[in-house]
């Protein structure tokens, strides 16, 4: 079981009260798809991803990132059993889906360089190990179910 | 996933911001690095200090970021340019080539808090790409 310290439980409960998960969801579901293009291979059916303007307007895109966003939520108010919570996620993303685990690591750098963006040099480098490390934990229970 | 001449320009430009911020920029995105990655504290054992803010660590902040900055004027040429550099890092200092991706990163969270406007995605894609050629330039001689 991952421990958590209060420091770290505070650092992330505090970074998710800043956000507003319509904003940073298509934030950073739109710049993991520009900087990291190979990653639209899971989003053929999202419409027009033709350039960085078109991801960054694209409503179904936007809407997805509030997904995402919402499912981070769930692990922030399970944090004491990621692993069982995302039980179903992970088969989702690896028997329907066929994401390559690789790409969580890619979005969740995403998201974390949104938040700096976000919160600017209040994301001290303690907030950002307390939440890189549960970005982490989330990544790992992402890819449990895979085999 | 090598510079176009876009990639190039968008790098100048916004270093061009980052470059009155250099030696801040340098020691944020070192004292990240030893937080966030603990693990990375092992080369510099060496140091007086580790901490974020201390003496040590902005020296080298100041360094690497001057470095990078002459990188940005050799984009054309970057292996050449690094060959001594890389050949140091190879046999003398012999950092595993996996730690120029984690501070590759955490330039890239400390450029974000800093310039949250003007560091766009495409811009972000064009400096990943320029920090990852880095990396590779500076892991040319490592076998």
């Amino acid at each position: 079981m991952v421990e958590w310290t209060d420091e770290e439980r505070a650092a992330i409960s505090d970074i998710f009260s800043k956000l507003d998960y319509d904003e940073v969801g298509q934030k950073c579901l739109s710049r993991c798809l520009i900087v990291y293009p190979w990653t639209q291979r899971y989003f053929g059916a999202f419409g027009n991803l033709y350039n960085a303007e078109a991801i960054m307007n694209n409503p179904l895109i936007a809407k997805h990132g509030t997904t995402v966003l919402r499912g981070l939520e769930r692990a922030l108010n399970n944090m004491d059993d990621i692993k069982n919570t995302y039980a179903e996620l992970s088969v989702l993303h690896s028997e329907k889906l066929h994401v390559d685990p690789d790409n969580f690591k890619l979005l969740s750098d995403c998201l974390t360089i949104v938040i700096a963006a976000k919160m600017g040099t209040t994301f001290t480098p303690e907030y950002q190990a307390s939440f890189q490390k549960f970005l982490s934990v989330v990544v790992s229970a992402l890819g449990k179910q895979y085999h | 996933m090598s510079l176009s001449a876009k990639d190039k320009a968008k790098v100048k430009a916004i270093w061009g911001k980052i470059l009155p911020k250099s030696d801040e920029i340098g020691e944020q995105a070192l004292s990240r690095m030893v937080v966030v990655y603990p693990q990375t504290k092992a080369y510099f054992s060496h140091w007086a200090s580790v901490a974020p803010g201390s003496a040590p660590v902005k020296k080298h902040g100041i360094t690497i970021m001057n470095q990078i900055d002459e990188c940005v004027g050799n984009m054309d040429n970057l292996v050449d340019f690094l060959s001594k550099l890389s050949e140091l890092h190879a046999t003398k200092l012999r950092v595993d080539p996996t730690n120029f991706k984690i501070l590759a990163h955490n330039l890239i969270v400390v450029v974000a808090a800093y310039f949250p406007a003007e560091f766009t995605p495409e811009i972000h894609l064009s400096v990943d790409k320029f920090l990852q050629q880095l990396a590779l330039a500076l892991a040319e001689k490592y076998r």
